[in-house]
């Protein structure tokens, strides 16, 4: 089933396009990883998803995009934003709320009311689903500044799950981060996707391989090609695509 | 010839820095020799006397000051992130350009420029001096001080947070009060600090508003005495009784802007 369906997208920093016309279908309960080389568009074609690539102010994108069938630019930005959640390439919880409040930003910073116990709840729910209860259980109210880096990043993600998205979309979230850190994402990922609508932006060939189900290539701000993962690995299409998995250029 | 270039350099940068010392410990160790030796319990509990009576404090002038600054410090807070708010929210509107440009210059006016116009605007219309318009010509000069630096710090919030934010729904009002204020919290503080150690040692702005007092006055509506007004009074005159009394209120003067630079070091800690 088709989760969000991009029509001729064309993003645009000011008079310079960045997107030239993408299509592309993002499926239900499954990861879809985008790749490419430096300065293709791979973040800015996520960024469209959730709308962020309009908040600089130079910025606009044309063209449609289809979330269960509403086109995103008629609907509410902020309700847009809140279904399409975000994880960032660096970790960036809010280094002035306690661990416990990173968590609930969503509603905190709404200004949604909840009772101490559904507060209880929604913590410690998304913070088991990120595999950092055990670790934080006991330091709720510390800042996160006291947390590793991967550690944190897991908070971004149980940040953004408890605003219960229905998609996530994921840029570049392991960069930065040692590879004991990373595998542990990588894992949240797969055990994530039975549950929520995952699209990733990596530059790591591997992990694309490792944890996607479909997979996209792009290329100088176009779509070259997209498709199961396996295939597009094992039998790219496209010359480009082979070129660039087999790493002659990149 | 880089190595004797690079020694003389030192040398003079270094006999600089000590000969600028060496005034700044003189001016210290005067103001403490002399102003200690007024310093008693007297001087906290007494107001003003007459020359003669051997006796007289400040207690006028400490709280004088105490509530023309705390006045004047409302002011300045409150519009001061309003107006910092408002450079960070609209950099690109005529409005704020304007506001920039405005408050640069009266960043660099004379501050009695400031009591003038107090006095022309509010005190004329008062009828009277008072220690409110004192308060104003003082929010005057710290102002544009303020807003300046409030934007400073608005704009120093890590692009990485605000997107953070805005990647969970919210509005963007919501992100200015709990992301962009939250973080502006601590910088805010030690900003308030500083401009609370400036205007506190202020006189001109005063000359023409609060005016002074020899007797207690807390009703601001009222003229009221003030620190840097009593000392320049007593300065000017001709009896040594009150020149030691300048120096004890210079002392105390000296002693509150440490105390806020002090506060301000472990606030800037914290910060971090």
């Amino acid at each position: 089933m088709i989760k969000m369906k991009l029509q001729d997208v064309h993003a645009f920093f000011g008079k310079n396009e960045v997107l030239k016309g993408i299509n592309l279908d993002i499926y239900d309960k499954a990861v879809t990883a985008i790749i490419g080389p430096s300065g293709c568009g791979k973040t800015t074609l996520l960024r469209c998803l959730n709308r962020m690539h309009e908040l600089d102010k130079n910025a606009y994108i044309t063209g449609k995009i289809l979330l269960d069938g509403e086109d995103i630019f008629k609907m509410d930005l902020y309700k847009v934003r809140r279904k399409v959640g975000m994880v960032f390439q660096r970790p960036n919880p809010f280094p002035f709320m306690s661990i416990k409040d990173n968590v609930l930003a969503g509603f905190l910073m709404s200004g949604k009311r909840l009772s101490k116990k559904q507060k209880e709840e929604i913590c410690e729910r998304n913070l088991i689903r990120v595999a950092l209860w055990d670790e934080t259980k006991d330091r709720l109210n510390d800042l996160p500044t006291n947390l590793s880096g991967g550690q944190q990043q897991r908070l971004c993600i149980a940040r953004a799950l408890a605003n219960d998205p229905e998609v996530i979309l994921m840029d570049e979230p392991t960069s930065a981060l040692d590879p004991i850190s990373t595998a542990k994402i990588e894992e949240l990922i797969v055990n994530l996707k039975s549950e929520i609508v995952i699209v990733i932006v990596t530059h790591n060939m591997q992990q694309a391989a490792r944890i996607s189900d479909f997979t996209s290539f792009m290329y100088m701000g176009s779509l070259v090609e997209y498709g199961i993962t396996e295939q597009i690995f094992k039998v790219p299409k496209e010359k480009l695509t082979e070129d660039y998995i087999t790493g002659r250029f990149g | 010839m880089r190595v004797i270039i690079d020694k003389i350099f030192q040398i003079f940068t270094l006999s600089v820095a000590i000969f600028v010392s060496i005034i700044l410990i003189f001016i210290l160790f005067q103001l403490i020799k002399d102003g200690i030796s007024s310093l008693s319990l007297n001087f906290f509990i007494e107001s003003a006397r007459p020359v003669g009576s051997n006796s007289g404090g400040f207690k006028q002038a400490i709280l004088g000051s105490l509530i023309i600054d705390s006045i004047a410090m409302l002011i300045i807070v409150f519009l001061s992130i309003l107006g910092g708010l408002f450079l960070y929210v609209y950099p690109e509107t005529l409005l704020s350009k304007i506001l920039k440009e405005s408050m640069s210059l009266l960043q660099g006016t004379p501050t009695i420029v400031c009591g003038i116009c107090v006095y022309y605007i509010l005190v004329r219309s008062m009828g009277h001096f008072s220690g409110l318009a004192g308060s104003v010509a003082l929010a005057l000069v710290g102002i544009p001080y303020m807003v300046l630096a409030s934007e400073q710090i608005f704009s120093m919030t890590p692009t990485l947070l605000l997107e953070a934010a805005y990647s969970l729904g919210l509005s963007r009002t919501r992100v200015i009060l709990y992301v962009v204020l939250k973080f502006a919290k601590f910088p805010l503080l030690a900003i308030s600090l500083l401009t609370l150690a400036r205007i506190a040692g202020e006189t001109a702005p005063l000359l023409f508003t609060a005016f002074g007092n020899s007797f207690l006055e807390l009703n601001p509506l009222r003229p009221m005495a003030a620190i840097p007004l009593q000392i320049y009074v007593y300065a000017i005159s001709p009896y040594d009784e009150w020149h030691r009394l300048a120096w004890a209120g210079a002392l105390i003067l000296i002693a509150f802007v440490t105390v806020l630079s002090l506060i301000l070091g472990r606030y800037r800690r914290l910060g971090e």
